[in-house]
């Protein structure tokens, strides 16, 4: 089962996706969604995904520093 | 990085500011820090330049005691150049040691007419929040609401903006100065700074109704401009051009989440290939630390 979350970090930092994400979503696993996954299920354009509008149901982790 | 994915496409204000950055530049001073050493003296200077300034901008901040705030002279070149065609020239800092309030005046003159060297002054203030002066000085402990009496600033101010970290920027007018005034609203407290204007060179005055947010991300000051107001003309940030939130330009979900939200946004167009954010900012001009990306991250549990 997969799950999605929005993760909003400065462009000078990185998400640390395999620790804090994961830990966070509770996942096994967790890795950037494929762009295809991440278009479609977002309804948005690739480029332009923000974090506004995207489904309910996706967690969205905002970096402090943003 | 596969599925990264940018932001720009349409920020809240409160995002789309940029953090205040308190760093260790020098800065050429553009006045003799002399000159401003008697209230009287600074007087006259305005008084001086009576046709000159075009513009002023205050602010009062909040700060480490030794942490230098000369980059709040940076925003405001920034932003005002969203409005004017003149930058402020140089910034002078002054930091005291023992705490207390920085106040940054920024003296917006035009070159052209007077060769006048447009300033930013910053020094420390015990507390209290400033008033202006009818020649743009700042008059120490003085209740905002006093210079709010001098006309109907919310429906002259210009635009107002989020600069960062419980700073944001308005710009206005005030009717019976007949000047233009800039805003740095930081944390809870206001300051303004009025200076007189020429007439015939001033830009027109944009009719926005107006929302001066003592911090854009919580509430407004509702004592002072309770108005909505239209981001799209005063944020700058490189050469991306904002305009209101419109149906080409954000997707539908994005468009139906902001709602009634979107007299707050501001959104660019920008171009879906250029995916690699170094390569982003380099087209638009936008600083790395300007910029966040929003990463779509599937997780997945079980086996």
């Amino acid at each position: 089962m997969t799950s999605y979350a929005a993760c909003v970090v400065l462009a000078t930092t990185r998400a640390d996706v395999n620790g804090v994400v994961r830990h966070r979503l509770g996942a096994r696993k967790a890795s950037f969604a494929p762009m295809d996954d991440a278009v479609r299920l977002s309804g948005m354009e690739y480029g332009g995904i923000t974090p506004i509008g995207l489904p309910a149901d996706w967690p969205v982790l905002i970096d402090a520093a943003c | 990085m596969t599925g990264r994915e940018r932001q720009h496409a349409a920020l809240p204000e409160a995002q789309a500011g940029e953090q205040v950055q308190r760093d260790d530049r020098e800065i050429e001073p553009s006045r003799d820090p002399a000159e401003y050493a008697e209230p009287e003296q600074q007087r006259a200077e305005f008084d001086e330049q009576h046709g000159d300034m075009r513009l002023a901008a205050a602010a009062r901040c909040h700060g480490q005691p030794d942490e230098p705030s000369k980059d709040v002279g940076d925003l405001i070149n920034r932003r005002l150049g969203a409005h004017r065609d003149d930058e402020i020239a140089g910034v002078q800092h002054e930091v005291r040691r023992g705490g207390g309030q920085r106040r940054a005046l920024a003296q917006h003159g035009d070159d052209r007419r007077a060769g006048a060297r447009p300033s930013l002054r910053i020094t420390e203030r015990a507390g209290g929040v400033g008033r202006i002066g009818r020649h743009g000085q700042l008059l120490d402990d003085q209740p905002l609401g006093l210079a709010l009496q001098h006309g109907q600033p919310e429906r002259q101010l210009r635009g107002a903006e989020y600069l960062g970290d419980g700073v944001g920027l308005v710009v206005g007018e005030l009717d019976v100065l007949g000047g233009a005034v800039a805003v740095l609203v930081v944390q809870d407290q206001i300051a303004q700074a009025a200076a007189p204007r020429d007439d015939a060179q001033a830009p027109p005055v944009v009719q926005h109704d107006l929302l001066a947010y003592a911090d854009a991300r919580q509430h407004p000051t509702g004592d002072v401009h309770s108005h909505v107001y239209n981001t799209t003309d005063v944020i700058a940030l490189g050469s991306l051009e904002w305009s209101a939130v419109n149906g080409d330009l954000v997707a539908a979900p994005v468009a139906a989440a902001l709602g009634g939200w979107d007299a707050e946004v501001a959104v660019a167009p920008i171009d879906p290939t250029l995916a690699d954010t170094q390569a982003f900012c380099d087209a638009y001009g936008v600083a790395l630390e300007d910029s966040a990306n929003c990463v779509v991250i599937a997780g997945r549990r079980g086996t």
